[in-house]
């Protein structure tokens, strides 16, 4: 095994630079290392200037998801140790505007995350006596959408997302039917002019890609499909009972 | 892009090359998978003609057959086919996006749910085959 590795890294300053280049960097090779440790090697000893987003180290806080190699990863969960004998790329996410280096500006992601109101909605006026109780099954029915940690990956990895950016994307509609599913939320209603209208689940091609990138197996691809169906059905029952509430 | 500052930050934005569909063995599956509805198309119409020719009497599908023996409609018929199997493969592996049937909450597996659709192809292929090669 090599001592060292070359990472080259995506370099962008919005003062000086009319787009990203890369500059090469030289860091150990360690058994133990993730990228994000080469990244933060190469911050702290190298090049102070590297501007790159990360916090738990541990793949719960979503972060430090960049390209690696030309594949979304969080980086704090990739081991550089895989990559070599190098070089190995390091690219920010793709389809998002870049603010510096490896820094992207995710304020598209968060609007449309508000828009389909990824929290529990009641009807009630008065807070319950006790907690809202659940069953596993009731549990077991959305539980997978409930592991996002809004990484953006799969953003990423959805042409569709880059192609068209008034796609509300995977993860806003993962988290949207994790809500719609569950027993104790009452928003469905409020939540369905958005997601079904036609850049909301009808854009989805089901390429695939963003559940095959998740590195929490959330499968958003399965959560768009799963809300087709029912915002399918939720349309016959409005045709065939237009006197029917929603 | 930030809305709620006066002078936004300078960002850099890339475009998608009109060549994503490349990048990945999964994006080329999807063209190829959407472009072979294709061919699916052209076996309705061959079928389409095939009832009409056998509609028509025994030299009307002789004359059928005899086109369908050309090299050429042996070429375009091999193609077709093999986008046929394709689509019907990625369609079927579709199947678990598509019913989500559930056990006390829990998801079946995916084998589990497109196996149903895999043996009713496998039946019908049986029966057509058959009414086919009974035809003679």
């Amino acid at each position: 095994m090599a001592d060292t590795i070359v990472i080259e890294v995506a370099r962008y300053s919005p003062e000086s630079d009319g787009a990203p280049h890369f500059a090469s960097y030289q860091v150990p090779l360690r058994k133990d290392w993730m990228v994000l440790d080469a990244l933060n090697y190469i911050k702290d000893n190298l090049d102070g200037s590297l501007a790159f987003r990360w916090s738990c180290r541990m793949g719960i806080c979503g972060s430090c998801g960049m390209l690696v190699d030309g594949y979304e990863r969080l980086t704090c969960e990739t081991r550089l140790i895989q990559f070599q004998p190098g070089p190995v790329r390091v690219q920010p996410l793709r389809h998002f505007p870049v603010a510096r280096d490896l820094v992207i500006d995710m304020s598209d992601f968060i609007e449309k995350l508000n828009k389909v109101r990824p929290w529990i909605v009641r009807k009630d006026t008065t807070p319950p006596a006790r907690e809202y109780l659940q069953t596993p099954e009731q549990l077991g029915n959305f539980v997978q959408y409930s592991h996002c940690i809004n990484c953006m990956l799969c953003y990423s990895a959805c042409p569709v997302y880059g192609i068209d950016q008034r796609f509300i994307g995977p993860a806003a509609l993962a988290l949207a039917e994790r809500y719609n599913l569950d027993s104790r939320d009452q928003g469905a209603s409020d939540r369905l002019d958005v997601l079904s209208q036609h850049d909301g689940i009808w854009d989805c091609t089901v390429i695939g890609e963003c559940s095959e990138v998740c590195p929490k197996e959330v499968d958003p691809s399965l959560a768009i499909q799963e809300f087709k169906l029912t915002a399918t059905k939720e349309w016959y029952k409005s045709f065939l009972m237009p006197w029917g509430g929603k | 892009m930030a809305a709620y500052s006066e002078f936004p930050p300078r960002e850099y934005r890339s475009e998608i090359s009109n060549w994503w569909w490349l990048g990945r063995w999964r994006y080329l599956k999807f063209i190829l998978r959407e472009f072979s509805s294709l061919f699916v198309a052209y076996f309705l119409v061959v079928t389409v003609i095939q009832v009409g020719a056998a509609a028509g009497g025994p030299e009307a599908y002789a004359a059928f057959q005899d086109w369908m023996r050309e090299p050429l409609m042996i070429v375009i018929n091999i193609i077709a086919l093999l986008f046929l199997i394709l689509h019907a493969v990625t369609w079927s592996n579709l199947v678990p996006k598509a019913v989500f049937p559930r056990r006390r909450g829990v998801r079946l597996s995916e084998l589990t749910t497109a196996l149903p659709s895999y043996i009713l192809w496998l039946v019908a292929t049986v029966v057509v085959a058959g009414f086919i090669m009974g035809w003679k």
